[in-house]
Parts: structure tokens; sequence; C-alpha cells
């Protein structure tokens, strides 16, 4: 038998194909792949720091749903995400747009809002510890000039989540105004020439030109937004310390997960728990990408 | 013309002001931080506070420089920046090629497999990921630190994009000229997707910069962390001396901050570029 | 770009050209401990150790108290743990794992005398017979209290022999006089400074003597907590929202309360504080049945792992020895348990009367552990934050605890 020339020419190119995936494949097999699988695994054992691990079957999940912590850590993740995402979103479109408007000095007012998003989170996390600090901080030291009483921002379980929120907002908004803005950079000009030639203002403007033309930018925001609050850790882990009255109140299910599996080394039933975030995080994106439809305007 | 440009100067005051307030928002914890360094333990808890710190001395830099390899902390952090990066680059951009430019069985397939990793939350992977660390005998090192990150999904999607958008007509001219698919990925195509390897860089890096969840996991001695890592060992046991505390946090955000005032362009074209669809 | 792009090129070659350190022929054993005040006088410790041992070099490896643990447990697991290590109350987790190369041998082969140690402390680290670390020092709880914030206030100075109602009193007259951010008394509320201690003086145990039964369904033990939620009712304490948020002893330091729960381990932080001379220092005062201080110990174990276990013995060896405990108690940082060391502790400090810890010492008691102490200390630990911050209730929280804590030490009995 003999090949066709053109036969030969696609198997070289599907050896090709093959050939410059493998590197990819090999870790994403290794990594992801088989790490998935053999994460599951490890949530039906008690796999702890030393010793071999048993199988269990499913006594870590009836152990998960059982727990009264891994109900508030849902909860308190929950509360993060519809309380930081609507704030990033809202404070990262009005600073981008104001940024957009090209006063004098916009070079160096953009310079210093894109700060936070080159700063550790855990050097952002220490630096409000201590302005947030009860005794000492500089905030309740403001509050107090002003004659009002002192907060136990990172310690009183009604008031810590919103202050953990506060910060993560505070380091969060940065980097989406640096996607935003170039979406704002996008619009062309003459749509508000346009609008301006028919009488509206710059609110008119902004509801019917600058919304639904950013609104692809916005739902990137938004969706990047969510995970990032989802996986909320890097604040709370370095702001709240362990056993104070403000852990039960911040902790978050990355945090329960970390605390469980890399403090307790309790890896069986932390896997189980990274298995729940699993499930939770597929539901939300699936939810975002049905209402995706409903809102965001594409240009073609 | 004149008057249309001064009635804008008088209508953008609002806007300075609001920009006022927003740069203060945001710098003002940096400076609290800067000055709370130079102050001694009493200064620093003294009601009310004193903005300046009475004299401006080095003590708190020299205690936590003293008490923290952190030569090794930026060393180390930086070792792995460099290495996420040069990874990703090579296994995304080879990948990204292959599924933009070949044709291969399956490719369908394993390209949506490829996406559907990115859905998946990264603390599924964590216990997993540190038992391999310790079977292949690598955590406490570097490479503990970079080698699972270079796989990236994001990666490959982004940079297949890139050179889906470069015209068929240069592969076929270099098919001409004898090249290798190998050959027109390095030599032709590569160089011109430049501009979003530079992206995909800056991202990675300062993903890779930022994280502290894995760092902290998988390296336990001191003189094999990140920045990130190192801060969360700042908290001591017997007082938190705050002074202390912010030179750690000044010690470890200066590089990136310098870095992005030396690349902001590069820095917010690469992020610019994630949010376009 | 260009500079960027060289930034990148270098950082990898200088990877690539790192060369890991070439192998001498000295053996090195890995030292590992967690408080970052004691480092430098173990650095000093380790010089002498090496010019007595130029064949040994001995790397010292910090990790701060709030991350040891996990890091401990993560290394073991690893099989990169240091060699020889600072071990406390959670001996027996990793005795029962058998990760701790039992000491018996070695000391039968140099013929150590056991006898010389401060018996608490050496018995705290023999399990089922076996001796698994050697004694480093021990550590009391007392009080200590801001002379100058009493005078200042008029108000009578905490004398030896006081009960927990004196110093209700006492405290109750500070408050009187004092100003908004004042504090009559600050504690912080982990086990060993605070409730650990109060449960006993009040009649309550932890575990009974023989590590069977947990005491958290005992009155005494119910009623500890509820006086010390009713210092902070009473406004005498700040409540657990301030405490949690700022260590009691940092309060202290800024001269904003006045009397101060607080271990021997803060000795020398306090000692050298701007206002020392003012700091008094006496025993706690007694509840119902006493004022027994809780005792904390350390001492040196050896991983069953280490590369070289006879360089790892004489480090330890070493550490546990006359020479070490003098420089560790010239340093004030540990009260030796080595008996004879001990009179080098308490001369050098300049303006406590560190004598108040031996006296403390002579009644304490045990830090309570047992085997699953790894398990139920953080219950002990939650729930009693839960209590003390006024989420449950004393005797609903102890019941939690009971609850808990019980099938775990049932389960050691297997």
């Amino acid at each position: 038998m003999r090949k066709r020339p053109e036969n030969r020419l696609r198997q070289g190119e599907a050896l090709a194909g093959y050939a410059m995936i493998a590197p990819l494949f090999i870790g994403l097999i290794v990594f992801y792949i088989f790490a998935f699988g053999q994460n599951i695994y490890d949530s039906l054992t008690n796999k702890s720091s030393f010793g071999v691990p048993d199988f269990v079957g499913f006594a870590n999940y009836v152990k998960l749903l059982r727990a009264p912590y891994f109900y508030q850590a849902l909860q308190n993740t929950l509360l993060y995400v519809a309380i930081c995402v609507p704030l990033v979103v809202v404070f990262s479109v009005l600073v981008a747009v104001l940024l957009n408007v090209g006063v004098r000095g916009t070079g160096i007012y953009r310079t210093l809002a894109f700060l936070p998003a080159v700063t550790l989170p855990a050097a952002i996390a220490l630096m409000w510890k201590w302005l947030l600090n009860y005794e000492f901080g500089l905030i309740n030291a403001g509050l107090n000039a002003l004659g009002i009483g002192s907060v136990a921002w990172l310690s009183d379980p009604k008031v810590v989540l919103f202050a953990v929120s506060m910060v993560f907002v505070w380091g969060g908004v940065s980097y989406q105004v640096i996607v935003l803005l170039a979406g704002l950079q996008g619009i062309s000009r003459s749509y508000y020439e346009a609008a301006r030639i028919d009488g509206a203002n710059s609110l008119k403007q902004f509801r019917y030109i600058t919304l639904p033309l950013l609104s692809p930018s916005i739902f990137f925001v938004m969706v990047t937004s969510i995970i990032n609050v989802f996986q909320i850790f890097d604040i709370i882990y370095l702001i709240i310390p362990q056993y104070s009255s403000g852990t039960a109140a911040s902790r978050s299910l990355a945090t329960f997960f970390f605390e469980e599996a890399f403090i307790k080394f309790q890896k069986g039933y932390g896997a189980a728990i990274a298995v729940a975030m699993f499930v939770l995080i597929l539901l939300v994106t699936l939810l975002q990408l049905r209402l995706q439809k409903r809102w965001v305007h594409y240009d073609e | 013309m004149m008057s249309k440009a001064e009635r804008l100067r008088s209508r953008t005051w609002p806007t300075h002001l609001a920009l006022v307030i927003l740069s203060l928002v945001t710098l003002a914890p940096f400076v609290w931080m800067l000055l709370t360094s130079f102050k001694t333990f009493e200064e620093s808890v003294r009601m009310p506070p004193a903005i300046l710190p009475e004299a401006w001395q080095l003590e708190n830099y020299r205690i936590v420089l003293g008490k923290f390899p952190f030569h090794m902390f930026y060393w180390n952090t930086f070792a792995m920046m460099g290495m996420t990066v040069l990874g990703q680059l090579i296994v995304c951009s080879m990948a990204g090629y292959a599924f933009a430019r070949l044709q291969f069985p399956a490719k369908e397939f394993l390209f949506t497999l490829c996406l559907a990793l990115l859905m998946v939350p990264g603390q599924i992977f964590l216990v997993p990921h540190y038992d391999i660390m310790v079977r292949l005998k690598l955590n406490d090192t570097i490479t503990a630190l970079w080698l699972p990150k270079i796989f990236s999904a994001f990666g490959t999607f982004m940079l297949r994009q890139f050179f889906q958008g470069l015209p068929r007509s240069l592969d076929e001219a270099a098919m001409i000229d004898g090249s290798g698919y190998f050959g027109i990925y390095a030599r032709i195509l590569l160089p011109l997707v430049k501009p979003a390897l530079v992206s995909l860089a800056i991202l990675t890096a300062l993903a890779a910069f930022k994280d502290l969840m894995w760092p902290l996991i998988v390296n336990n001695a001191m003189d094999k962390m990140t920045l990130s890592a190192g801060l969360a060992m700042l908290i001591g046991e017997h007082t938190t001396i705050y002074p202390q505390v912010m030179a750690g946090s000044a010690l470890a955000v200066w590089p990136m901050i310098l870095l992005f005032l030396m690349f902001q362009k590069h820095f917010i074209e690469g992020i610019a570029l994630t949010g376009i669809k | 770009m260009k500079r960027f792009v060289t930034l990148l090129v270098a950082a990898v070659l200088l990877m690539a050209f790192a060369v890991p350190a070439l192998a001498e022929d000295k053996t090195t054993v890995t030292f590992a401990l967690w408080d970052e005040n004691q480092k430098p006088v173990f650095d000093e410790i380790i010089a002498k150790f090496q010019e007595h041992n130029p064949n040994i070099s001995v790397e010292v490896q910090l990790t701060p108290w709030s991350q040891y643990w996990t890091k401990l447990d993560a290394a073991m697991g690893a099989e990169k743990a240091a060699d020889v290590f600072w071990m406390n109350t959670y001996l027996p987790k990793y005795a029962a794992a058998r990760v701790l190369e039992p000491l018996d041998a070695y000391i039968a082969k140099d013929k150590l005398d056991m006898e010389a140690y401060v018996a608490v402390v050496r018995d705290a680290y023999i399990i089922d017979g076996a001796t698994y670390a050697l004694p480093k020092g021990m550590d009391t709880v007392q009080v200590f209290f801001n002379k100058a914030i009493f005078e200042k206030h008029g108000v009578e100075l905490p004398k030896e022999g006081w009960t927990w109602d004196d110093m209700v009193t006492l405290a109750t007259q500070l408050k009187e006089k004092t100003t908004v951010g004042e504090y009559p008394i600050v504690m912080e509320l982990d086990p060993q400074p605070s409730y650990f201690n109060f449960i006993p003086q009040d009649g309550g145990f932890i575990i009974n003597e023989d590590g069977t039964k947990a005491g958290f369904d005992q009155p005494g033990t119910i009623n500890s907590y509820k006086k010390v939620l009713k210092l902070m009712e009473d406004g005498v304490m700040p409540d657990y929202k301030v405490l949690s948020d700022t260590k009691g002893t940092d309060l202290f330091l800024s001269q904003k309360a006045a009397i101060l729960f607080m271990g021997s381990w803060k000795a020398m932080l306090l000692d050298e504080a701007s206002f020392a001379k003012d700091i008094g220092l006496i025993p706690m005062p007694a509840m119902d049945a006493s004022n027994v201080s809780v005792l904390g110990g350390l001492g040196f174990a050896m991983n069953a792992k280490a590369q070289n276990k006879d360089a790892a013995w004489e480090l330890i060896k070493y550490l546990a020895g006359e020479e070490s405990n003098k420089m560790q108690a010239e340093g004030k940082i540990d009260m030796p348990a080595l008996i004879s060391a001990q009179q080098y502790y308490a001369p050098n400090f300049k303006n406590l009367d560190a004598s108040v810890f031996f006296k403390v010492a002579e009644t304490g008691y045990f830090f309570p552990t047992s085997q699953k102490v790894a398990e139920w200390l953080p219950v002990v630990m939650d729930v009693s934050s839960q209590i003390l911050s006024g989420s449950v209730s004393p005797e609903d929280g102890c019941q939690m605890i009971q609850e808990q804590m019980q099938p775990i030490l049932d389960s050691e009995q297997k």
C-alpha cells in the first residue's frame, strides 16, 4: 500500500501537534488530572501527617455535613461574595471612569491607583492589621478624635467580616481598574459625540453608552472577582489570629480547608472540603454563564 | 476654542477632587506602614498616635533583617518567579501554537479538557501536589515552588488566541522554504506574538509573587521561603512589635513596586489583555 | 521590554549556575527551635559546642511559635525535619507516632545522671518507660504588676498570700480611679497563662491523674471560667475582643495595664522594659482551692530519622548540660531544669525579683497532656475562646468540651 503524500503530511502534522502539546499534557495529567483523582481518593481516607492512611468511605463527608464550622464557613464565603463583588465592581468602574476623563496629572493618579495591584496580599493584610488594631490602630484613633468609640474591627464577630471585606476591596479594586480602563479606551469617541449632538448629558452617556459597551469587561471583572473572593484566604489567614473571637465569624471555606488540611493535618478531611468547594464553584460558574446572556452585550 | 477649553477645565475640579481622595485612600496605608517602621515600640503604642517618628531610626529594619533571612526570601521569590515565567512561556506557547495552527485527531477534545481545568478551584490539587513533592523529595526546594505552576491552561488559551490571529500565509511561505512545524513556531510565529508573551510573563510573575498558600505549604525551612510566606513568620510568639512587622512588610513590597514603576506600560498592557475576550 | 528580558535571562542563568555547596567532611546536625528571643543565646551556645566538637557543625533553624508545630509535622511527613528539636507538651503525640528517638541507650552509655534534673520536668518526657527528651528548662505563671499605676491612684499594692477576691477588690478600686483606656487586669487567654491555672485553682481538673478522664464536667472547672468572665463583666479586665486583638503583654508593656498574668518565659522581655523598675512580681492569687501554677517545660528531642544520631546525641547532651544551662540562665531565657544551674538564673535580672519563679515552681503541676493531646487541646482552646468571648455559657461550653474530649481519651485506652 502506498500512502498518498497528503496523508503523510497529515500524519506529520499530527505527530508535530502531539509532540508540541506533550509537555503541557504530561504536566496536566500529573498535576491536575491525576491530582484530581488522588484528591477524590484522599477524601475517602483518614490521611494525616504521618502513618499509612486507612480507607474510611464517606466518613469525611458525613463529618463535613455535620460540622457547624462548615456551614458557617460556607455562609461567610457567600457573604464575602455578596459584599465584595458588588463593591469591587462599582468602585473599579467608578475609578476607571474617573481615570478615563483625562484630567491633568492622570498619569500620577493612575500609577497610585495601581499600587495595590502589585503589592503582596500578605503585606496588605499586615498593613491593615496594624491600621485596624483595636488599641493602637490609626483608624480607631481617628474615630476617637471624632468622638466615636473604638471598634474591635478584627475581633468583634459582628464586624470582622466587614473589616476583612473592606481590606479585600481596597486591595482588589486596583487590578480590575486596569482591565476596565482598557475596556473604556476601546469605546469609540464617535458614540459620545453623536450622543452629545442629541443632547445627552454625561449621566445619560454613562448609562446608555459606557455601561453597555463596557459590559463585557464588567462581566470579566465580575467573574474573576467571584472566583477570587470564593477562594479568599491570604488576608484572613494573616489578619485574624487563630482562637480569637473573630476567627469563626471570618473563616472562609479556603481558610477552613487550610486549617484542617495543613494546620491540623487532617488531609483526608481537607480533601473532602476541597471537593465541596469544587462542586460549589462549578455551580456558581454554570449559573453565571446562564445569566451572562441576559445583560452582556458583545459587538458581533 | 479657548473658551471651550476653559469651560472644560473648570468642570474638571470634581474629578480632581475625587482622584485626590482616591489617591489618599490608596496611599495612606503605605505611608503609615513606612512611618511606623521607623518608630520605637513605645512610640507605636502611644495614643493618640504621633504621625511622625521622633527620630528616624533603622533599628527595626536591623532587627528584622537579623532575625529573618530576607536575602533568601528575595532570592527564592525571584528565582521562583523567573522559573515559573520561563517554564510557562515554553510549555504554553508550544501547546498554544499546536492548538491554533495544527490539525490532529482529538484536538477539540483535548482543548476542551484543558479549558475545563480552568474552572477547578486550586485547593483541590493542593493535598496531592504536596504529596507529589514529598514523593519526588522536592519539598524545601525552589523547584517545588514553580514546578506545578508552569502547566497553565490559561496561558495556553491566551497564546492560542494570539497564534490564531496571525495570517496563515506566514506558515505556508515558511513551509515552502522547507521549515518544519517546530521551525515555523520558533522562528516565524513566536517573535510575532511577543506582546502576548510579555503579557503572559507579567501576569504569571505577578500571580507567582502574590501566592501565599502553596509556598506556605510546600516549604518549611526558613531559607526556602518566599517573601509572601516569610511575612507570615513575622507575627511573633511573645509580642507583636508592629514597627518590626511594618519594617518587614516594607522590605517585602518594594521590589515589585519598583518593577512596576520601571515597566508600568507593560504591566498595564499585560493585565488589560486578560480582560479582552 | 529589553530590560525585562535581560533581567529574566539573568535570573535564570543565576539559577542554572547556583551550584549546591560542596559536601564537607564535617557532620552537620540541624537544630530547630521556635523562640526568636532565645535564638541569640543559642547561637552562642552552638558556637561553644562547635569549639568543643570541631568535627560537628550545627545549623540552627528558627521557626516562630505560630508556625512551629505545623512546620514540624509537615517536615516529619516529608522526612526533612531537623535532627534535634525543641519539644513541649505535644511530645506524647510524636512519641506515639514513633518519630522520636528513645534516648535511654545513649543516657546509659554516657552514664548521664537523670537525678540532676527537676523531677516533674524530666518525668514529663518519659512515656511507657522510654525517655524521649532531655529537659531544657521550665516555666511558671505568676502575676506581674505595674507599681507606678497603683501608686499613682493611691491603691495598695498586691501582697503575697492574696486571694482572687482580694484581687477583684484592688482592681475595682483601680477601675474607679483610672481613665478610659487603662485596664486594671489583663491576661493572655491561651491555656497556659490563664485557664489551665484557674481550673485546678478552683478545684477542677483538666485530666485526672491516670489520664483516663476529662474534668470539664467538674463544678470547679466551670466556676473558674465564670470567675474570669466576671472580671470582664465587672469591667476590671478588657473583654475577649480586646484581648484577642492585642496581646495582654503588649498592653502591659504600653503601660496601660496594672496587673498581668504571665509566664516566666516573657520575664526577660519585661525585665528590659523601659519601666521595668516599677514592675512587681508575686505568685497568683488563690481561688477556692489553691494558687497552683501550671508548669511548662521544654526538652531537646531527637528525630528518629536523624542522619547522624551520635552527633545529634552529642548536641543534645551538651544543650542539656551544665555549660549550656549556665549560658541560658545568664541570658535570662529559661529557668534551668538542671538543678545545679538554677543558681545562675535569678541574679541576672536587673529589675525583677526572679526568685518568685522558683517559689511558684515548688507547688506547680505539670501541663496536662496525653497521647492524643494534639486532638483534644485544639477543642479545648476553640471552645474556651467561645466561652470567654461570651458566645456560649460556661456550662454549655464545658459540656461541649467534655463530650468531645472524653471519647478522645477513651480511644487512647484501646
